[in-house]
């Protein structure tokens, strides 16, 4: 199986690269255009943004700093093609998100799940 | 001949194993249905306890009844790190937290007491949880709770950034008991812009002693809390259950039969499709299932549709268990759901294709209109079955 977790600047972006790299596809169904998760695709899991530095709070709920977040919206994709991703690409650490029965930190190629 | 013995297929939620739901007949293992499911999950196991299934492994859950079911689900991430987990990125007042204080719903000894003298709260705090106002900005926040002696227990979400409450905390107490454990859910509306939530795991005005289990905030395109994903440092993804089989073409026709579906929806909420199929074109398939908020049974032979019924209003689509059958054939053709004939058709057509696939998907498509729900049983007869039958068969 394998995992990819992505940068992108916003969802349009995403969307447009998704469809461009068969992620998702175009297909007619009783004379109707959907727009569907292509067959070697698991799952597209949007993550919106990432929090880069907690905020902090007082004991009665006042924001002393606001969080800062990573620029863009994130995915992780699952899938069973290997694609080129290009720069949108990342190979992270302590990630936000893995999928059930793989490391959090799965990523790239013929990942393996965990025993 | 009989309506078990004329069955030339009949699949139930009783055996199974990694990427395999067997079909009891036929025997042969020529209608097992491929099972995909490319994460682990959980279901209710015989004991009513959670269980972890392996990846591709089908959930036969018996949450509802002490008959199993095959639970298909849509893919789900649960946002709520730490799931089980109560010491960890929370604080508050007037709340002694115990965790590993008494046997879960998984059968372990990992649920956490939490006793609440008066002005006691505890919420998530410093990491919150990201949403969005992708489908809608709906939520669903779920967890099991059991009481000891409370006289008030209270849940809330609040805005992970402004601290507002998106849902004030409420009083779930009456939904409890001090016997058995009970998961507890609601859904909840993110507004555009919002990107962070926090939960008020022990609302403000709880008092007295309960235990917890298991918090799950899901989005979801319908509100509704989907099976158990533990979580630790991140938000953990199940994905969405498929099954298919191809080359049964021997033992369906193509020109009459009846396909059978004993089954229950996971929602009621109007959305999209969720179909499963006999034939996987146009030529030649029949579809039971879902659409949009209604029942679903379709027909269709060459580029005719026999019936092609949406939306039949009556019965109102709910939660339970129903029975539901296509008869097809040239001129003859009826759908029957609860031991009624709803939608009939004379309308005449001659196939153009086999029927050699059968699966969760409309006309076989992957990754399309993927029914979603509970299935007792699948049942396909290669000829058209009499009135009197499909009465027995459907109700």
């Amino acid at each position: 199986m394998n995992i990819y977790k992505l940068q992108y600047d916003n969802k349009a972006q995403a969307d447009a690269d998704f469809l461009d790299k068969g992620v998702t596809q175009n297909i007619e169904v009783e004379g109707q255009q959907y727009l569907s998760n292509s067959s070697a695709t698991q799952a597209v899991v949007d993550l919106g943004k990432i929090v880069k530095t907690k905020g902090t709070y007082s004991p009665d709920g006042h924001v002393i700093t606001p969080p800062v977040f990573f620029d863009g919206v994130f995915y992780d994709i699952m899938t069973t093609e290997h694609i080129d991703f290009g720069t949108h690409a990342l190979t992270p650490t302590n990630c936000v998100h893995g999928f059930a029965g793989y490391s959090i930190d799965a990523n790239g190629d013929n990942v393996e799940p965990q025993q | 001949m009989t309506l078990l013995t004329d069955a030339k297929i009949i699949t139930t939620g009783n055996s199974s194993k990694a990427g395999t739901l067997y079909s009891i007949v036929p025997d042969s293992g020529l209608a097992d249905l491929d099972i995909t499911r490319a994460t682990t999950a959980t279901r209710i196991d015989s004991a009513g306890l959670i269980e972890s299934v392996a990846i591709n492994e089908p959930q036969l859950d018996y949450s509802l009844e002490s008959c199993p079911s095959l639970l298909i689900e849509p893919e789900r991430t649960n946002l709520y790190i730490y799931s089980n987990d109560y010491t960890t990125n929370q604080t508050g007042t007037n709340v002694v937290v115990t965790a590993n204080a008494a046997t879960s719903p998984d059968g372990t000894a990992n649920a956490t007491k939490f006793e609440v003298s008066s002005g006691g709260y505890r919420l998530t705090w410093g990491t919150f949880f990201s949403v969005s106002s992708a489908n809608n900005g709906f939520y669903t926040c779920s967890f099991y709770a059991k009481n000891i002696n409370a006289t008030e227990m209270k849940v809330g979400i609040f805005d992970g950034s402004t601290f507002a409450n998106i849902v004030t905390p409420f009083s779930y107490i009456s939904q409890v008991n001090t016997s058995t454990w009970t998961r507890v859910s609601f859904a909840f509306q993110v507004a555009s812009g919002t990107t962070l939530v926090g939960v008020e795991v022990v609302g403000t005005g709880s008092l007295g002693d309960f235990l917890l289990f298991g918090h799950q905030i899901e989005a979801g395109e319908w509100p509704q809390e989907t099976s158990y994903i533990p979580t630790t440092s991140g938000s953990v993804t199940r994905n969405k259950t498929y099954f298919s089989k191809t080359g049964i073409s021997s033992l369906t026709n193509n020109a009459e039969g009846v396909l059978y579906l004993e089954f229950a929806f996971l929602n009621v909420i109007n959305g999209d499709q969720q179909i499963m199929s006999i034939g996987e074109n146009s030529g030649a398939s029949v579809n039971i299932g879902r659409w949009g908020n209604g029942y679903l049974g379709t027909a269709t032979m060459g580029s005719t549709n026999l019936t092609f019924q949406l939306n039949f209003l009556a019965p109102i689509p709910d939660l339970l268990f129903h029975k539901q059958a296509i008869k097809y054939k040239s001129g003859d053709t009826a759908i029957w759901w609860g031991g009624v004939e709803y939608v009939t058709s004379t309308t005449t057509a001659t196939p153009a294709n086999p029927l050699d696939k059968i699966s969760s998907t409309y006309n076989g498509l992957t990754n399309f209109w993927g029914f979603e729900g509970r299935i007792k049983s699948i049942v396909y007869y290669d000829t058209i079955l009499t009135d009197a039958q499909l009465l027995a068969l459907t109700t």
